[in-house]
């Protein structure tokens, strides 16, 4: 029996338990539960400090809500923690696109690729870089 | 003895209104204007529901008005005053309206035929248009401009279709970039979740 993974923090935590707290909060964002959602992320974000996941998410739940210079910031505050996290540099893209600064979005969005090639964060990318080219954005 | 004498009777004189025999017309004549004109006003009418579905339907349109102009014009009854009264010696009033009313003086025809209004009836379905005072050459110029019309709105209709065509195109291009774009941030989300270190 194969051990499960721990995410070390501010206590070991087993990755499945930040997945579900993670999930948690996507599934109070869906259900517009804004707050809740949010604090859900802080908490992970607290428990794990070291991760750009959690501070994805609520640059991700920022942009839901229309607050993009504010999302922004989320972006920067997780590039801080990982400047090479591919995740991070394609949301970053993202809502560079919806802020009309293409030129940076593009810039963005090409790190990312640069960064992860491959996967799903590697189609985000691409998906959102061919939006810029299509003028649909 | 006198044989003028009428014997045994006494004069009576008969008190009750005399009227004027009337007997359905049931001539050759009559019964066969009625059934061309019930003929001619079902095809005229099954032309004007279907003129909208042709092409050219304007000139279909313009024709069947023609055409109800003409029949009503013979329904009427004397709309041409000499002529009518002239036929109507022949075949009653009716008969004589309608061969009048197109040609303006067929009613001898269809006197001396005895079933000689359809020629009259067939002039004044052509000649609908005439009698509102064209000449042929006139009707023929106004067919040509309706065709052209009808071209140019078929031209314009083509060119507007294929608008809506590429409109619709680039709709759905931009649904599936958007479309896409979700889903591959969905799982890219869903990947990160589960890959938390």
């Amino acid at each position: 029996m194969s051990e499960e993974l721990q995410v070390s923090g501010i206590v070991d935590v087993r990755q499945s338990e930040i997945a579900l707290l993670l999930e948690a909060g996507h599934l109070l964002m869906e259900m517009r539960k804004f707050k809740e959602a949010e604090e859900v992320f802080q908490g992970v974000a607290a428990l794990v400090p070291h991760s750009e996941i959690p501070l994805v998410c609520m640059g991700n739940l920022a942009f839901s809500l229309g607050q993009k210079d504010r999302a922004l910031r989320f972006h920067n505050e997780a590039l801080k923690r990982v400047p090479d996290s591919a995740l991070v540099h394609a949301h970053r893209g993202e809502v560079l696109i919806f802020m009309k600064k293409t030129a940076e979005a593009k810039e963005a969005l090409e790190r990312s690729l640069s960064i992860e090639s491959e996967g799903p964060t590697a189609l985000f990318a691409s998906s959102l870089l061919d939006a810029i080219a299509a003028e649909v954005l | 003895m006198n044989d003028n004498k009428i014997k045994g009777t006494s004069i009576r004189l008969s008190t009750v209104a005399t009227s004027t025999r009337r007997t359905a017309k049931t001539d050759f004549g009559t019964v066969m204007r009625n059934g061309l004109v019930k003929g001619a006003n079902v095809v005229s009418q099954g032309l004007q529901v279907a003129a909208p579905f042709i092409p050219g339907s304007a000139i279909v349109s313009a024709a069947v008005a023609g055409t109800n102009l003409a029949a009503s014009f013979g329904s009427g009854g004397g709309a041409g005053a000499a002529p009518a009264s002239y036929g109507s010696g022949a075949f009653g009033t009716s008969v004589s309206g309608l061969s009048s009313a197109g040609t303006g003086g067929l009613g001898g025809a269809g006197q001396s035929t005895g079933a000689g209004f359809v020629p009259g009836a067939h002039n004044t379905l052509q000649q609908g248009t005439a009698a509102a005072g064209a000449s042929p050459s006139d009707a023929f110029t106004n067919m040509q401009s309706k065709v052209r019309e009808t071209a140019e709105f078929q031209a314009s209709f083509n060119l507007q279709y294929l608008d809506l065509q590429q409109t619709i195109q680039q709709d759905t291009r931009q649904f599936n970039l958007i479309s896409n774009i979700m889903k591959t941030k969905h799982d890219a989300a869903k990947n990160a979740l589960n890959n938390v270190r």
